[in-house]
């Protein structure tokens, strides 16, 4: 069977497209997708996508966090040790963030960092041996949007869903915020940490969020309305 | 009124004070002031032991807390729940949506609760009886969880929560004597049928106990053992072809409920998180928090009361919490018993009946959420849909089900017959369509 892009795939089926490619020219395989010998095979369930020129990758639905180098992820302080700190990204050990990596840290200037708080931080070493690494500044030192997040709340969604809403195409996040306006950082781990004004606008950003997950575009634009309705008291 | 108390025989868990008791009350009279003093009795003899220490009743749940919830998280269930709202949109005395299904075999049941799900399985063997009941069956309730249920449980390691709910059931079913275990007698001395109920956890997001017990319930209530004759000294098991297997018999069903305390608030059937914060706040010795099982039956009457986590302040909140146990307990046993009455036919009718049924029932909607974790009070899935059904077939079109039972659509397209309850797709051929 010819596998084209766009389709679904499952785990075992042979994609005979990127092998001839693959003669002629540089490929790049991402995740779902692995090579034996001359063939390329899929394992993932999902729906098989191309960039040009010539990457492809299984876009599938998944929970489970595989650390990967540069992506921005929302974790949780679980420990002090040293001079570093646990932080739970919900990979299969925890990541470790050394208190050095803020911005303005020096040996005696700590940051304050507490057990239990929440952390948007960047992925600086994730290899399959060693502990994952991870940094609350840029190249430049700066932290930027980095560092400990206060209030709010985090919840964790599928990766596929974060995917989803940080994609520029989608209408998710442009119309929830002419709604009412609220913050929102978005772990490429699966977690969101959403801040609102009240409790209630916190709860229905992370309802709008959740319920977005097997919506099509039109539909989330309707649903944004349907919530920011119910916030505003007009259906009860 | 007589109330007798059964406490733990040899006070294995002494930090984790439990009584089982079963007293009779008139229903709708619960608390008069006169009955009420007995459960304050009762309560005090919960009390003392925990105020001596601070942290004496935090025990066994804190333990198996490993996934780690963050101070916003906390700080955020905190300040809603004070506020008048839960997480996933329900009210303070709501429960999330409880399913029941039947197994081919008699005695195997999968309950759910929202996303907790829980399989239950009845088997029987003759054994001997011990010496010092010889004329009773036994009863063996095995509770599993895997790591299935979620990551951070162990295989092949009975974890501490793994022991509680099985003592928990334990007290629930053999202590409240709901079962006839003279009735599982053959011969005296020498031969006693012994039930197993084995408890598996498939998924655990919060109030186990209460999935826990409502699957250890339905499956006692739906397992029929094989029909023993007796001839001469020689005993006949009749298989169930050969005589109809007989029920067990139930004197009374108790189901066990779960309420979360936070402060003065009561929560019926915490989730997860809910759980987990409730007890965070106890171990750190804040405002009271713990969970509360409360055991009730159909006749209203109290069979078990459990308190895990920080001491109570005040009566007033066992009380509350016995009265809507008592409610939400008699319609969940009611359900309980209507469905095993329909399967019962179902079944002799040699409708086929498995666990199958769970997947299909709920096909066409598979890529609709029904429970948000995080949910407005009156926001609605289907709401969405409704806005533009013109354009879309989905199910909400199929409710308007013709006589042929094919619904009007585009030509070849595929349509959901909603009948049966099972989904099946349907090729519209084109003369088909015209009509």
């Amino acid at each position: 069977m010819n596998l084209s892009i766009g389709d679904v795939v499952l785990p075992g089926d042979r994609c005979d497209e990127i092998s001839k490619i693959a003669v002629k020219s540089k490929v790049l395989i991402g995740p779902g997708l692995r090579r034996e010998s001359d063939n390329v095979y899929i394992t993932k369930p999902g729906i098989l996508k191309k960039r040009n020129p010539n990457t492809f990758w299984v876009d599938s639905y998944q929970k489970r966090y595989i650390p990967s180098r540069g992506e921005n992820i929302i974790g949780t302080v679980i420990q002090k040790a040293g001079d570093i700190f646990r932080v739970d990204v919900g990979g299969s050990c925890p990541a470790a963030l050394s208190y050095l990596s803020f911005e303005g840290a020096t040996k005696k200037n700590r940051p304050e960092v507490q057990i239990g708080d929440v952390i948007y931080a960047k992925m600086l070493v994730a290899s399959k041996d060693m502990e994952p690494e991870l940094v609350c500044v840029d190249s430049h030192g700066k932290k930027g949007r980095l560092g400990v997040l206060t209030d709010g709340f985090v919840f964790k969604s599928s990766l596929s869903l974060i995917r989803k809403i940080l994609n520029p195409s989608c209408p998710l996040i442009d119309s929830l915020k002419k709604e009412w306006p609220f913050e929102i950082a978005a772990g490429m781990n699966g977690r969101i940490w959403i801040k609102a004004n009240s409790m209630r606008e916190t709860i229905a950003v992370g309802n709008a969020i959740l319920a977005a997950e097997y919506l099509s575009d039109e539909d989330i634009k309707s649903m944004c309305n349907n919530v920011a309705s119910i916030l505003a008291g007009h259906l009860s | 009124m007589n109330a007798y108390i059964m406490t733990d025989g040899n006070n294995r868990l002494e930090e984790h004070q439990t009584i089982a008791v079963r007293t009779k009350y008139k229903s709708d009279h619960l608390f008069e002031t006169s009955k009420s003093k007995a459960i304050e009795n009762l309560l005090s003899s919960i009390k003392k032991p925990s105020l001596t220490t601070k942290y004496g009743m935090v025990g066994i749940l804190s333990k198996m807390r490993e996934t780690f919830i963050s101070n916003c998280e906390k700080s955020f269930i905190q300040k809603i729940i004070n506020a008048g709202h839960r997480l996933d949109g329900r009210g303070y005395n709501e429960s999330r949506k409880l399913n029941i299904a039947f197994g081919s075999e008699y005695g195997s049941c999968f309950v759910s609760l929202g996303d907790t799900k829980v399989l239950a399985q009845v088997s029987c063997e003759v054994v001997q009886p011990k010496q010092i009941r010889p004329n009773e069956g036994i009863l063996y309730i095995n509770v599993e969880i895997s790591p299935m249920a979620a990551p951070h449980f162990e295989t092949n390691r009975q974890s501490d929560l793994n022991v509680y709910l099985n003592r928990l059931i334990e007290k629930c079913y053999k202590d409240s004597k709901c079962i006839d275990l003279e009735s599982l007698c053959i011969v005296v001395e020498e031969k006693v049928w012994s039930l197993r109920v084995d408890i598996k956890i498939l998924n655990h997001d919060g109030n186990l106990i209460e999935a826990a017990s409502i699957a250890t319930l339905t499956s006692l209530a739906h397992f029929k053992r094989p029909d023993v004759t007796r001839n001469g000294d020689k005993i006949v098991i009749h298989t169930l072809a050969e005589k109809d297997p007989i029920p067990t018999v139930l004197y009374h069903y108790p189901v066990c409920l779960t309420f979360a305390i936070f402060g003065e608030i009561l929560l019926t059937d915490p989730s997860f998180i809910e759980e987990s914060v409730c007890m965070c706040t106890a171990e750190e010795g804040n405002s009271g928090g713990g969970l509360l099982v409360v055991g009730v039956n159909q006749y209203k009457e109290l069979c078990l009361l459990d308190l895990n986590g920080a001491a109570i302040d005040s009566p007033n909140i066992v009380h509350k919490a016995i009265i809507s146990a008592t409610e939400r307990g008699k319609t969940v046993v009611e359900y309980i018993k209507k469905l095993i009455i329909t399967d019962d036919n179902n079944r002799q009718k040699r409708v086929k009946i498995n666990f199958a049924d769970i997947i299909t029932n709920n096909h066409i909607q598979s890529l609709a959420r029904k429970d948000l974790s995080i949910c407005l009070k009156n926001y609605n899935v289907n709401d969405v849909k409704t806005e533009d059904v013109e354009e879309m077939e989905d199910e909400e079109v199929v409710k308007e089900i013709s006589k042929y039972d094919v619904v009007k659509s585009h030509p070849h397209t595929a349509e959901v017959k909603l009948k049966t309850g099972t989904s099946a797709w349907i090729e519209i051929s084109s003369e088909s369509d015209e009509g």
